[in-house]
C-alpha cells in the first residue's frame, strides 16, 4: 500500500464512511419528502412558512384568565399554530386537574374575515364550537 | 473553520435554550410546544441536567479537536434526543451536520498524499447537499397560497409585535402589513432560498450569491428575534461552499521600510500562516503579497488574499474577487495610489 492509499484508507475515503455518509444524504433527503408530503406529522424544512392570525380569552375553574404564554417558554416558536391555545388548555387540564375545566374562545382571521370558536376543556374532552376547520 | 463555526452555533442555542426556559419544559412546569414525544410522554428527573453536561463536555472535546469524530457523532447524538422533547429546527440542523461531520472527521497528513487537502473533505460534500436541501424544502413548502400572497407574512408580523418581542418603527410596520408589499417579500423568500438551494454548487455563482445570502438572513433576523441562530448556522454552512484557495505553506508580506503597516499588523494576527520580509528592491511604503507557491500579488489583490486567510474575511474576500468588483477595486486602488 502506498502513502497516497494509506492517507485515504485512514480518512475514511475508501472505507465504509463514504457508504454511511450516502445513507445520511439518502435520508436527508426522504425526511425532506416525508416532511413536505405530510407536514402535520412529520418534521420538514418548514422555516417561517406558515402564520396564523389569532387571538383568544380562557378562564380556568375559579374564573382566572389563563395566559398560555405563561406556559410557554419564551420566544417559542408558536405562533403559527393557532390551536395552541386550546392544546395549552388540554395539557393544563391534564397536569393540573385542579384547573379544569377551562374554557374560552378563539378568534381565528382567515383571509380577512374573523370568526369565533367557543371552546370548553374537561380533561380529557374538548368541545369547540364550531369545529376548527383544518388550515390547508 | 466550518467545525469552529457549528461548535459556536451549538454553544449559542444551548445557552438560549437555558435562557427561553427549555429545562422547565423538561421537569414539566411549561408547555412542550414542538415534541416529537406524545405530550404525556414520561420523561425522567434530571434528564436535561444529564443531558446539558454531557453535552458541554462533547463539545468541549469537539472544539479542542479530542477525537472530534466520536465527538460530534455524540453531540449530533444528545442533540436528536433533546429535538424529541422540544423540536427546534436550528438544533436539528445542527444535529444532521454534526452527524456528517463526525463521518470525515480532521484529516491527518494531507501533504503525505500530495493532491489537494479539499479532496479529502469529503465531508463537506453531504455538508452542503443537506444546507441545499434545507433552502430547496423551505422553498417548496412555502409555494401555497397563503404563503405567496404574504398573508402569512403579515400574519407572522403581527404576531412578532402582538407578543411584544420586537417593535418595529412605525413605518416599517405598516410596510409589513402592506398587501402587495408583503406579497413582494412572500415571492422573494422563496425565489431567493430556491436560488440559493441551486446556484450556491456554481463557483462562478458563489461570490455573486454570498451578499445576496447574507442580507436574506440578516434580513430575517432583524425581522424575527428568534432567527439569530439560524441565521448564524446558515452564514456558517456557506463556508462549506468556499472553494479552497488556501496554499499549502507560508504566505509571505515582503515590504519597504515602514510600507504596508496594516498589512502587516494583519499578518501578525495569523502567525505561522503568514510572515513578514523586509526587501530592499522594493519602493519604499510599499509591499506586495507573496503565495507560497510564488505568485507576486499588490494592491487590491493582495489585500484580498490577505483576508480570505482570516476565518472572518474568507466570505466576503470571495465576494470581492467576482469579477465587477475585482475590476472596480483594482482600478480604484491604482487611480487612488494606494498600495
Amino acid at each position: 500500500m502506498t502513502d497516497r492509499d494509506q492517507v485515504l484508507a485512514s480518512d475514511g475515503f475508501t472505507s465504509g464512511r463514504r457508504l454511511v455518509a450516502l445513507g445520511l444524504m439518502a435520508l436527508g433527503l426522504l425526511q425532506g419528502v416525508v416532511g413536505l408530503l405530510e407536514p402535520r406529522r412529520f418534521p420538514g424544512w418548514q422555516l417561517f412558512r406558515r402564520g396564523d392570525r389569532f387571538d383568544y380569552s380562557m378562564v380556568d375553574r375559579s374564573g382566572r384568565a389563563v395566559d398560555v404564554r405563561d406556559y410557554l417558554p419564551s420566544r417559542a416558536y408558536w405562533f403559527g399554530t393557532r390551536t395552541i391555545p386550546i392544546a395549552v388548555g388540554l395539557w393544563l387540564a391534564r397536569t393540573r386537574p385542579e384547573m379544569a375545566p377551562l374554557s374560552g374562545s378563539l378568534v381565528v382571521w382567515d383571509g380577512g374575515v374573523a370568526r369565533r370558536h367557543r371552546f370548553l376543556i374537561t380533561g380529557e374532552v374538548i368541545a369547540v364550537d364550531p369545529p376548527l376547520a383544518a388550515r390547508p | 473553520m466550518f467545525q469552529y463555526g457549528l461548535g459556536i452555533a451549538v454553544a449559542w442555542q444551548a445557552i438560549d435554550d437555558i435562557r427561553v426556559g427549555i429545562p422547565r419544559v423538561y421537569s414539566g412546569e411549561l408547555f412542550p410546544w414542538r415534541p416529537l414525544l406524545p405530550h404525556d410522554a414520561p420523561v425522567p428527573a434530571g434528564a436535561y441536567s444529564v443531558l446539558i453536561g454531557l453535552e458541554a463536555i462533547a463539545l468541549a472535546a469537539y472544539m479542542a479537536r479530542l477525537r472530534t469524530g466520536a465527538a460530534a457523532a455524540l453531540l449530533a447524538l444528545l442533540l436528536f434526543l433533546d429535538n424529541l422533547v422540544s423540536l427546534l429546527n436550528h438544533r436539528l440542523l445542527m444535529a444532521i451536520e454534526l452527524l456528517l461531520l463526525s463521518l470525515r472527521p480532521v484529516p491527518g497528513c494531507a501533504a503525505v498524499a500530495g493532491f489537494l487537502k479539499h479532496r479529502l473533505y469529503w465531508s463537506l460534500d453531504c455538508v452542503r447537499w443537506q444546507v441545499s436541501l434545507v433552502y430547496l424544502f423551505s422553498a417548496l413548502h412555502k409555494l401555497s397560497s397563503h404563503f405567496l400572497s404574504g398573508e402569512d407574512l403579515r400574519n407572522l408580523f403581527w404576531q412578532i409585535e402582538w407578543m411584544g418581542w420586537r417593535r418595529y418603527p412605525e413605518w416599517l410596520s405598516a410596510l409589513l402589513q402592506e398587501p402587495s408589499a408583503s406579497q413582494v417579500l412572500a415571492w422573494l423568500t422563496v425565489a431567493t432560498e430556491l436560488t440559493l438551494a441551486f446556484g450556491l454548487h456554481f463557483r462562478a455563482a458563489f461570490g455573486f450569491l454570498l451578499p445576496v445570502a447574507v442580507v436574506f438572513h440578516l434580513c430575517l433576523a432583524l425581522l424575527m428575534p428568534f432567527l439569530w441562530i439560524f441565521a448564524f448556522l446558515c452564514l456558517v454552512g456557506l463556508i462549506a461552499f468556499l472553494p479552497n484557495r488556501i496554499e499549502e505553506g507560508t504566505y509571505e508580506v515582503h515590504r519597504a521600510g515602514k510600507g504596508g503597516v496594516l498589512a502587516v499588523a494583519l499578518a501578525l494576527a495569523w502567525p505561522g500562516i503568514v510572515r513578514v520580509v523586509g526587501e530592499e528592491a522594493m519602493e519604499l511604503g510599499r509591499w506586495i503579497l507573496v503565495t507560497p507557491t510564488g505568485r507576486r500579488l499588490a494592491g487590491y489583490d493582495a489585500w484580498v488574499e490577505l483576508l480570505s486567510l482570516s476565518p472572518v474575511g474568507c466570505l466576503p474576500a470571495e465576494t470581492l474577487r467576482t469579477a465587477p468588483l475585482r475590476s472596480l477595486g483594482g482600478n480604484a486602488w491604482r487611480l487612488l495610489g494606494l498600495s
